[in-house]
């Protein structure tokens, strides 16, 4: 694994007596990386440590080798990341250009050098005419991007983004999801991405990281978490699935009934799925599926929080408080 | 020439991010735009201001030509007398500004609020704070920034003015006398507006610190002010004694003008210029405490 | 009762703003899936089920009645809003119990039955405490125990799942699931598509305050018969299998994916092709690993649909 960009020790947050981080220690590597856990599990005070607005009250969190609990530091590192918060944050009154501009030269930016990149992030987040008009008028999606621009406005390049595809309707998901996936994977930035949809970060991220309870639960490249076994097959079938089951069995393959799909076992040795399709031209069924078996990122999650259990830990805030 | 295309959809930034940016200015300068978008509260609360102003200079420059007229051409004692007319005139003047000074103080008071009030509340309703505090924004520039864009505000409603009576009465008096004599007068006014001001601002926004609706906020910080001044009159009247007016803002302030420039509009005031002074003192040291105190939460516990 | 929700040339401005513009659909009983863009008039559409809105032109019928302004109709709807509408002073008991008692039951009932309904959701725990500290997604859930608290026929969800974490929405999903088999109908909308395609295959999609589709989703596919559908194949010899396909006059066009394992079929008779697979593929040994056809999925049909 390459050089981490964020490096946690022995990190500790208490609030009172709630213990929202315990002892976390993880190496976050580079690229994207998905931050999953249930509500309270500690991830936001886990990105607000990042950030330096919190404290921790004990250990270290190292951030592209800055340590933001020092004040020095912290200034620092805030020129290299860039943050988008979960709620709405944007000021009244303020035009899409005005807001990204002054955020930009607050971060160091010229006058100049603001405005040319203002347009330029505006324009790579696909906000058109609607940067000039004012940000209270914009709607959830504009909110979003005009949100993850800002964030990109100095070019950082570690950026944390707090559940980026709230609220948007599948579209503009979608194309909130392809913008961070350019990021991560072409443009080489270190994303911190916390969601709640598993699928949001399956698909964006290399890496993810599950919290629960204030401590790291389970960390891990999606790929390899999710590989398929290559032994097992689901099969949808078009056509008489009694025959075509009765085949595979006769051919040596075990089966098992999946509501109206079968849970094809293969062979040891088997490289492919050409047995299935023997079987079915012997049959003479027709296939509309044929799809190796694995584990969804989900099943990943819920083993590594202690699935039901994780409803009841969450707490109030007042707890928290 | 040589054949290429740009297709890249996301461009690095190349240049270097400055090191010392005036942060506090950049703050001040977008929080002055944004508050001058509407434009109708702005001609409201800036016209009467600036009507007064023009009076005011019309009224000076009126005095100093018909000072001229009367004394007609100046020779033997009549010259002499000219001298200690203009002299008088001049101390008049002075008075002048002060009158309108302290005549406009409530009303910069309003402009300041309304402009001021929602300063920081209004950030932190929406939660900007976590925009600008992720950002290398320390919290002394976030205050330097919010308090010089209410000061702002204050600066034209009240110094701008008196700067402008003062430099009519430059050019109205005669051989410049009212810059080389009296320009103590003008420095004084600089001063007591900008102590004016200062104070309004750095209270209004600890007022705005501390809600995170703009209304409150206004409501608040005229109904502190308004509210001690009435209570100062009510507990004078019932005591029958002045000293209850160190309560109201106005008259300590009055009592600090008195002594810059040398005029005295009530006689035997029962409070000394220290205690109005120390009253004075005692709103910034507050005010400031709970303004960092607020803000150093916003950035920890935003 | 075949139909419980039925809109006829349905319409709702506000203002000059169009909310729902001559919507015409008949909802059957079980669950179905509301979607479409934000601002396409959903909540709207919801509002005036549950007798919020009074239509601006045209009827609706909840469970055969007039909605608006309808008491009686109330004891049998339940609405889960998506503003954050709760009393911060009040517990989440005392503000679940509170709605009953204004639905009509005696105390003693209406405190079982918030606690009841508040044990579905999971918030049996915190359901004492003050509902201004609870996060995002116990407000939602505290929203929807209200819902359900009265054993609603007909429970109406708008964006439900919003601002729930991964394992409160799979209990969410497992809780409607339980109440459309005890026999509750369930209309909810949500912009997270394979989640309303776990629990429906009914879907009602509205786009710009018109009805674009209604239907199970695979109908609603087949309706699109002029976009080709769309099979991928990852093989060992995909081009083997590419000259092969090229001669079926059913199919559109072929790509290969880039890392070269990869492809993609574009086909005007889906099932001709399934069925000519097996064969050909087993005949080519072309180790085929694995077949989809992922454009019948909600997410694609709304993709088609929706531009």
């Amino acid at each position: 694994m390459s050089e981490p960009v964020i490096a946690i020790r022995n990190l500790v947050k208490r609030y009172g007596r709630v213990e929202a981080l315990r002892k976390v220690s993880v190496d976050v590597p580079p690229g994207p990386v998905g931050l999953l856990g249930p509500n309270g599990a500690g991830k936001t005070t886990l990105i607000k440590l990042l950030l330096g607005l919190l404290e921790p009250t004990e250990g270290e969190a190292m951030i592209a080798g800055c340590d933001p609990s020092k004040k020095a530091d912290r200034i620092e590192v805030r020129k290299r990341i860039g943050y988008m918060p979960e709620g709405d944050c944007l000021l009244p009154n303020t035009t899409g250009v005005e807001l990204v501009t002054t955020l930009g030269r607050l971060t160091g930016l010229t006058r100049d050098d603001a405005l040319a990149r203002t347009h330029e992030v505006l324009d790579y987040v696909e906000l058109d005419e609607a940067r000039y008009r004012p940000v209270n008028e914009f709607s959830t999606g504009m909110k979003q991007r005009m949100k993850l621009a800002q964030a990109l406005v100095h070019d950082p390049e570690i950026l944390l983004l707090d559940e980026p595809t709230n609220g948007l309707d599948p579209k503009g998901r979608r194309e909130m999801l392809a913008l961070i996936d350019d990021l991560g994977r072409k443009q080489g930035k270190n994303i911190l991405l916390c969601s709640h949809l598993l699928h949001d970060v399956e698909l964006t991220c290399d890496h993810v990281l599950v919290m629960n309870k204030g401590e790291v639960v389970e960390t891990g490249n999606v790929a390899e978490m999710t590989k398929e076994d290559g032994l097992s097959l689901t099969v949808t079938v078009d056509g008489d699935a009694a025959l075509l089951r009765k085949t595979l069995v006769a051919s040596g393959l075990g089966v098992e009934d999946r509501g109206d799909k079968l849970l094809v076992q293969l062979g040891p040795e088997a490289e492919d799925a050409d047995q299935v399709f023997l079987a079915a031209a012997e049959a003479g069924v027709a296939l509309t599926g044929v799809e190796p078996v694995k584990s969804s990122l989900e099943q990943v999650f819920l083993r590594a929080v202690g699935a039901t259990a994780g409803v009841a830990t969450e707490q109030t805030k007042e707890e928290l408080a | 020439m040589k054949a290429s295309t740009h297709t890249d959809v996301y461009r690095p930034f190349v240049g270097e991010l400055k090191s010392h940016p005036r942060r506090a200015l950049v703050l001040a300068r977008a929080g002055i735009r944004v508050s001058f978008k509407r434009k109708l509260p702005a001609l409201i609360l800036f016209s009467p201001l600036a009507i007064a102003c023009i009076v005011m200079c019309f009224r000076v420059h009126f005095m100093f030509t018909l000072a001229e007229q009367v004394s007609g051409t100046p020779n033997g004692p009549e010259a002499a007398m000219m001298v200690t007319q203009i002299q008088a005139l001049l101390g008049d003047v002075v008075q002048n500004i002060f009158q309108f000074v302290q005549q406009s103080s409530w009303f910069v008071l309003i402009v300041m609020a309304w402009y001021g009030s929602g300063q920081i509340a209004e950030d932190q309703r929406v939660g900007a704070n976590l925009l600008y505090f992720s950002r290398p924004l320390s919290r002394l520039e976030y205050l330097g920034g919010k308090f010089l864009t209410v000061f702002w505000f204050g600066f034209l409603a009240m110094v701008l003015p008196c700067l402008l009576i003062c430099m009519v009465a430059t050019f109205a008096s005669p051989e410049w006398s009212f810059l080389k004599e009296e320009w103590d007068a003008i420095l004084n006014s600089i001063l007591f507006g900008v102590l004016w001001v200062s104070t309004i601002a750095i209270f209004v926004l600890a007022i705005s610190s501390l809600t995170s609706r703009k209304t409150y906020a206004l409501v608040g910080s005229a109904g502190i002010v308004f509210g001690t001044r009435a209570l100062s009159q009510l507990l004078s009247g019932l005591m029958d004694d002045a000293r209850p007016s160190i309560l109201n803002l106005f008259q300590n302030m009055e009592r600090v003008g008195e002594v810059l420039f040398d005029v005295t509009l009530i006689r035997g005031r029962a409070i000394s210029v220290e205690a109005s002074l120390a009253v004075i003192v005692l709103i910034w040291v507050v005010s400031l405490y709970v303004v960092t105190e607020r803000i150093r939460r916003m950035e920890v516990v935003a | 009762m075949s139909v419980i929700v039925q809109a006829r040339e349905l319409g709702r401005w506000y203002g000059e703003v169009v909310g729902l513009n001559d919507l015409s659909v008949d909802i059957s009983p079980g669950i179905t899936g509301l979607i479409g863009p934000n601002g396409a008039g959903k909540s709207t559409f919801m509002k005036m089920l549950v007798g919020e809105l009074r239509p601006s032109r045209g009827t609706v019928q909840v469970l055969g009645h007039d909605p608006f302004a309808n008491r009686e109709l109330y004891s049998q709807l339940g609405f889960c809003p998506q503003q954050d509408a709760l009393y911060d002073h009040m517990s989440g008991h005392e503000f679940v119990a509170f709605c009953m008692r204004m639905a009509g039951f005696r105390k003693r009932e209406a405190q079982e039955r918030a606690e009841e309904a508040l044990r579905r959701v999971d918030l049996t725990d915190v359901m004492h405490r003050r509902c201004g500290g609870y996060s995002k997604g116990m407000r939602q859930r505290t929203r929807l125990a209200q819902s359900i608290a009265h054993a609603p026929k007909l429970l109406i969800a708008d964006e439900p799942l919003t601002g729930l974490d991964p394992v409160a929405r799979l209990h969410t999903l497992e809780l409607f699931r339980e109440l459309a088999a005890a026999g509750t109908s369930i209309l909810l909308s949500s912009h997270v598509l394979h989640e309303v395609q776990s629990l429906t295959e009914a879907i009602v999609l509205i786009h710009r305050g018109r009805l674009l589709a209604q239907g199970t989703v695979p109908d609603i596919r087949k309706l699109l018969s002029r976009i080709p559908r769309r099979v991928i194949l990852r093989a060992r010899e995909p081009r083997r299998l590419a000259e092969a396909a090229l001669a079926l006059d059913h199919v559109d066009s072929l790509s290969f994916t880039l890392d070269g394992e990869g492809l993609a079929i574009e086909t005007r008779d889906l099932e001709g092709l399934c069925r000519w697979l097996p064969a050909k593929a087993s005949e080519l040994r072309a180790g085929i690993r694995s077949l989809e056809s992922s454009d019948a999925s909600l997410e694609a049909v709304f993709d088609y649909l929706v531009d």
